[in-house]
């Protein structure tokens, strides 16, 4: 089981954001398009999934919309990572139950923190199931 | 005085009223005191004054007949009546009667 | 000179023949519209002056020779009537002319409601007044002849052995047969007569000439001038001054010559309704009192030199023809004799075309109508023309007829002016209405009618019928002695009113009666629906506010039948609640209920809301069985039609522009939205290509701040990110400035000729290394060899370079292939650099030159770029003067094809060292 999903079809930005997440100690898939982050989630079941809006063959509010009318993958939780960073699309995220939201250019530490907080309040939550 | 002007009445630019008077002394001169001033009077020509002053007061009314009738505002303009006409010669409803 | 009977008759009718030819090319002119010189005031003038009978040729003199001065005061009364014409005869014209008046019965009737009992009133009276004035012309022909004739003895003709009697039927019948030939040819829908006028016009014309050779002779050919005239009368013992002073009777024949110009049917005929234009009444104002005083300037004289020369005992009615004789002046007296019959035939054909025009319209035809089943309307309507035509024969035969018996009832009465006067005594009681129809806007229908009834009750019985006393015994016993012995009552002297004369006691009591019936029944009784909307017709003629008022429908119409058209157009519910509300019975068969003017004109304002005024309008118009819709009206309604037409049409255009603005207005907006939104588009997606280098950018720069536990190896990779993500975003930066630049407008560089196939072989030598990079092959196709084109070398190669690394990096082929080609063709240079990979999707073929459009579905890794290359592309050609496009080219591919015109300067090697 992995902890994070990495998708995101900027290889310097994957590639980034792997090593950010890897140096934190936790381990880290990759996926470059929507298809490939699908497969990727069922295979590797990640506790959490950080994913791009502006993705080839298949958007990340779409991949979002797959993972949340799954019942398994309710547990999974999605970050959104975006460059456009539009209120709507805010919204939209939001609207689908992405735990949380994060503009490009970002800081390494917000993203960091957030994943934390999120891994987190998993573990605690599962810890009270 | 039917000559007396009244420039309320004045619709026009130009006066309608003056036409009453040629009409108005006509009357005045052929009625009977003013006629009469002359009767019985001959004239020097043999022809009897009344005479000359019933032509006279004639020739003068036909004078300001013409004068009258030379001025712009007494010309008419008639709507409408050289063209003919589609009306039935008999009373369309002999029956309409009141 | 020989006047025998048989050739004075001859003469007579070849006269009459002449004027028969005269009326009927006359005729023939105004028909075929070339009316000219007949329309003129000239020609109007002389036909009044069929005021000028033969009472005037002949009696004149006679009364001249009796009463002196008075015969002038029959010629005044007009006078002033003519040169006072602004007030009275101007509206009398305009008032026919707009309500289509065809004599004096129809004008008072139409003014009272279209009463028809008035004008049966009117139309008995004037045909028993008139028949003394006919009378009074037979007289006149028949005493002519026959002292033309007859003066000079010549008992071997065998005319000269008929009597009075047998000439003047013989006259009567003659003239009938020749009136009715002349004005009953046919029915005239206005009533107008054009060659009657001309004939009439012509015998003014005869008579005046006539008189004034006659007067001229005597003056001047039998005497030596005026002078000489007075002063052999008053040698001869003739008086020449008046018997007593102008006094009652001088006013009242005054009086009544005025009400006759007006008031006798004739003149009505002649002066109101053959005038085909107003303006021509300015001219007779002084013209026809000129011609007037033309006609009465040779009286005097001849009345004095006949009662100086000849025997006591002639009779002075016939001077102008026994003057001349006397001297035997045959050809002169001749021609007098035809004055005076001009005189008299015009009197009687006018006269009595104007009365048939009154007994057939006001008598026999509603008559006949009222009794003729209703056929249908074509057949009715030639049935009516037929019955017109007929009617009219038969009244003026029965005119003359009566003429005749009034002739032959008092053939005791030697003068002829006493005749004339009775006449216009008659008349006259028409005038007080006639003031009041166009003057008093209150005067109603019975009042009228009780006024003319009653002062023609009075004239009748104090002058019509004392001239019948040298006839009848009864007559003059009743004269004498009052009816039944009522001293009273006697015509002459009523109430004891003695030593008055005849015509003064008459004219007084007859005027005081009808005026003072006319005042008071009209106070006292009310007017008709119909009245109400007559009278403003009338009296407000030339209120020019009239045309702004609603305009008011003639006629009558049963209320039910005005409920019928308002339901239909209303509905039931609608119409009975506006005939509840005015208080108008809707179910009411009886004959006009008391219908308001208001309320008619408040139903057409209904209806006009419902269906347009004009189509309003005309449905009440046909609904009101009365008048038929003049053509004034007609042409009112089609001018609003039109302008309502026309308005419309005007809103339409307006409306179309408008909706056209409002359109273009939209497509403006619309593509402002577009522009906008583009432009929202643009900076989303600028903000987007910035962001993804700034991200990992900064992300990198922060891992590398902390250096701690990174390999060499790793810093120097984030190290080489950082720097090739600057590079893109300053190239990002660079394309969105120049794309900025092209859209700004001019291009910013020089077109000079370049030499185009040595740029596009250096844009492929630049792409070579992508290509080997991407394994992508690059085929050159058949190329053009030279050729010169005006541009920027710089530019062109980007055009190049961009389609072919778009080619190269797009391609999704498993052996990918980018096939360049150039030709030269008649368009010019073309470029065609296709590929082998998937294509453009049609979804985006039509917008691949747009900003920010990237075909491929998937990120083609390593694309970069924003995809503003094809769009600068797109824009540097265009301002080359050529054109990119997207085409079907050599491989399955896209094609992009490039086409710039060659450039036909300078020797190519020139070119060759700019380049």
């Amino acid at each position: 089981m992995t902890d994070i999903l990495i998708v995101e079809d900027e290889q310097a930005i994957l590639e980034s954001l792997e090593f950010i997440l890897t140096r934190c100690g936790w381990s880290v898939g990759v996926a470059r398009d929507g298809e490939a982050a699908l497969q990727a989630v069922m295979r590797f079941r990640p506790r959490l999934v950080l994913l791009d809006i502006m993705l080839p063959k298949r958007g990340g509010l779409d991949v979002l919309k797959v993972l949340r009318s799954n019942p398994a993958f309710a547990a999974t939780s999605v970050v959104i990572l975006t460059a456009r960073g539009q209120q709507y699309d805010r919204q939209a995220a939001m609207d689908m139950k992405a735990d949380d939201f994060i503009t490009k250019p970002y800081a390494n530490g917000d993203v960091v923190n957030a994943v934390r907080r999120i891994l987190e309040s998993q573990t605690f939550s599962a810890a009270h199931a | 005085m039917p000559s007396a002007p009244g420039p309320v009445k004045e619709e026009r630019a130009e006066r309608e009223d003056i036409a009453l008077l040629v009409p108005f002394f006509g009357v005045v001169l052929l009625m009977p005191p003013l006629l009469n001033l002359f009767e019985g009077l001959l004239s020097p020509l043999g022809v009897p004054v009344e005479v000359l002053y019933l032509f006279g007061v004639w020739l003068l009314v036909i004078a300001g007949a013409v004068l009258l009738s030379r001025r712009r505002q007494f010309r008419v303009l008639t709507p409408g009546t050289a063209v003919p006409e589609s009306r039935p010669a008999v009373p369309a409803d002999p029956a309409g009667d009141a | 000179m020989i006047l025998s009977p048989d050739f004075v008759i001859l003469t007579a009718v070849g006269y009459v023949g002449l004027l028969f030819l005269l009326a009927y090319l006359s005729d023939a002119r105004a028909k075929s519209g070339n009316a000219g010189f007949l329309s003129s005031p000239a020609i109007y003038t002389l036909s009044i002056s069929v005021y000028c009978t033969s009472w005037t040729f002949y009696g004149a003199v006679g009364t001249a020779a009796r009463s002196g001065l008075e015969f002038m005061a029959i010629y005044m009364g007009p006078t002033l009537v003519f040169v006072g014409w602004w007030f009275l005869l101007r509206k009398l014209i305009r008032i026919a002319h707009s309500q289509h008046i065809t004599s004096i019965a129809d004008f008072l009737s139409s003014r009272f409601g279209k009463s028809s009992r008035l004008a049966v009133l009117v139309t008995l009276i004037a045909v028993v007044s008139i028949t003394p004035y006919i009378a009074l012309q037979l007289k006149a022909i028949t005493t002519s002849i026959q002292t033309v004739s007859v003066a000079k003895g010549t008992g071997a003709d065998h005319l000269a052995t008929l009597d009075e009697v047998t000439l003047a039927l013989g006259v009567a019948i003659g003239m009938a047969v020749f009136t009715i030939l002349f004005g009953t040819r046919n029915v005239d829908a206005r009533e107008q007569h054009p060659g009657v006028v001309a004939a009439i016009a012509f015998e003014a014309v005869v008579k005046l000439l006539a008189l004034l050779a006659v007067g001229v002779f005597v003056v001047f050919g039998v005497s030596d001038g005026f002078a000489d005239i007075y002063a052999r009368a008053v040698d001869a013992g003739v008086r020449i001054h008046e018997a007593e002073p102008f006094g009652s009777r001088w006013v009242a024949v005054l009086f009544l010559s005025a009400c006759a110009v007006i008031c006798l049917p004739r003149q009505f005929q002649i002066t109101v309704v053959e005038n085909s234009n107003e303006d021509h009444l300015r001219t007779a104002s002084w013209a026809f009192p000129c011609y007037m005083l033309a006609m009465s300037l040779f009286i005097l004289p001849i009345a004095l030199y006949g009662q100086t020369t000849m025997p006591p005992g002639s009779n002075p009615d016939m001077f102008v023809l026994t003057l001349p004789m006397s001297t035997g002046h045959d050809a002169l007296a001749l021609f007098a004799f035809i004055g005076g019959f001009s005189s008299a035939t015009s009197m009687i054909i006018v006269a009595s075309i104007a009365l048939s025009i009154m007994v057939s319209n006001h008598i026999v035809v509603p008559l006949a109508l009222r009794r003729a089943p209703r056929s249908d309307e074509a057949g009715e309507q030639r049935d009516i023309a037929r019955l017109l035509l007929r009617s009219r024969r038969i009244s003026i035969a029965l005119m003359l007829l009566l003429g005749f018996l009034y002739f032959w009832l008092t053939q005791g009465s030697d003068a002829l002016a006493p005749i004339g006067l009775i006449s216009f005594g008659g008349v006259a009681q028409f005038l007080p209405a006639m003031l009041a129809a166009i003057f008093w806007r209150t005067a109603t229908m019975k009042g009228a009618l009780a006024a003319i009834s009653a002062g023609f009750v009075v004239w009748a019985w104090t002058l019509f019928l004392p001239s019948f006393d040298t006839f009848s015994p009864v007559v003059a016993d009743v004269v004498a002695n009052g009816p039944w012995g009522i001293r009273a009552l006697r015509p002459e002297a009523l109430f004891g009113m003695e030593g008055m004369d005849p015509l003064v006691h008459s004219v007084f009591w007859s005027m005081l009666v009808n005026v003072s019936v006319l005042l008071c029944v009209s106070a006292a009784t009310g007017q008709n629906a119909l009245e109400r909307i007559q009278a403003p017709l009338f009296v407000d003629v030339f209120r020019r506010s009239a045309s702004l008022q609603p305009r008011i429908l003639r006629g009558s119409a049963t209320t039910s039948e005005l409920f019928f058209v308002a339901e239909r157009v209303l509905g039931w519910n609608r119409a009975r609640a506006l005939f509840d509300t005015a208080g108008v019975p809707h179910r009411q068969t009886a004959q006009q209920q008391g219908v308001s003017a208001d309320f008619i004109a408040r139903l057409e304002r209904e209806l006009a809301g419902s269906i347009g005024s004009a189509s309003a309008h005309i449905l009440l118009t046909k609904a009101i069985a009365g008048d038929a819709i003049s053509l004034e009206e007609m042409m009112q309604i089609a001018d609003e039609t039109q302008q309502a037409i026309e308005y419309s049409h005007a809103l339409e255009l307006k409306s179309q522009e408008l909706h056209f603005t409002a359109q273009q207005l939209k497509e403006a907006n619309a593509l402002l939205k577009e522009l906008h939104q583009q432009k929202d588009e643009f900076l989303s997606q600028v903000s987007h290509e910035v962001r993804t280098p700034m991200t990992s950018i900064r992300s990198f720069a922060e891992i590398l701040m902390e250096p701690e536990g990174l390999t060499p190896e790793q810093r120097r990779r984030f190290i080489s990110t950082i720097h090739n993500e600057s590079v893109r975003l300053t190239k990002l930066l660079d394309e969105i400035l120049d794309l900025s630049a092209l859209e700004q407008g001019e291009r910013d560089w020089e077109n000079v000729p370049v030499d185009a196939e040595d740029v596009l072989d250096q844009a492929m030598a630049v792409c070579e290394a992508l290509a080997r990079k991407r394994l992508v092959a690059i085929e050159s196709g058949a190329r053009a060899g030279n050729c010169i084109v005006l541009a920027d070398t710089g530019r062109l190669s980007q055009v190049f370079i961009n389609i072919i690394a778009n080619a190269i990096s797009h391609n999704d082929a498993r052996e990918p292939v980018v096939h360049i080609s150039s030709r030269v063709t008649q368009e010019g240079y073309v470029v065609d650099i296709s590929d082998n990979g998937s294509g453009i999707p049609p979804l985006f073929r039509k917008k691949i030159f747009d900003k920010f459009v990237r075909a491929e579905p998937d990120g083609t890794p390593d694309s970069q770029g924003l995809g503003l290359g094809l769009n600068i592309s797109h824009k540097i050609v265009g301002k080359l003067n050529g054109r990119l496009e997207l085409t079907a080219g050599a491989l399955p591919g896209a094609c992009f094809r490039i086409v710039l015109p060659v450039w036909q300067g300078v020797a190519p090697e020139a070119v060759r060292e700019n380049a």
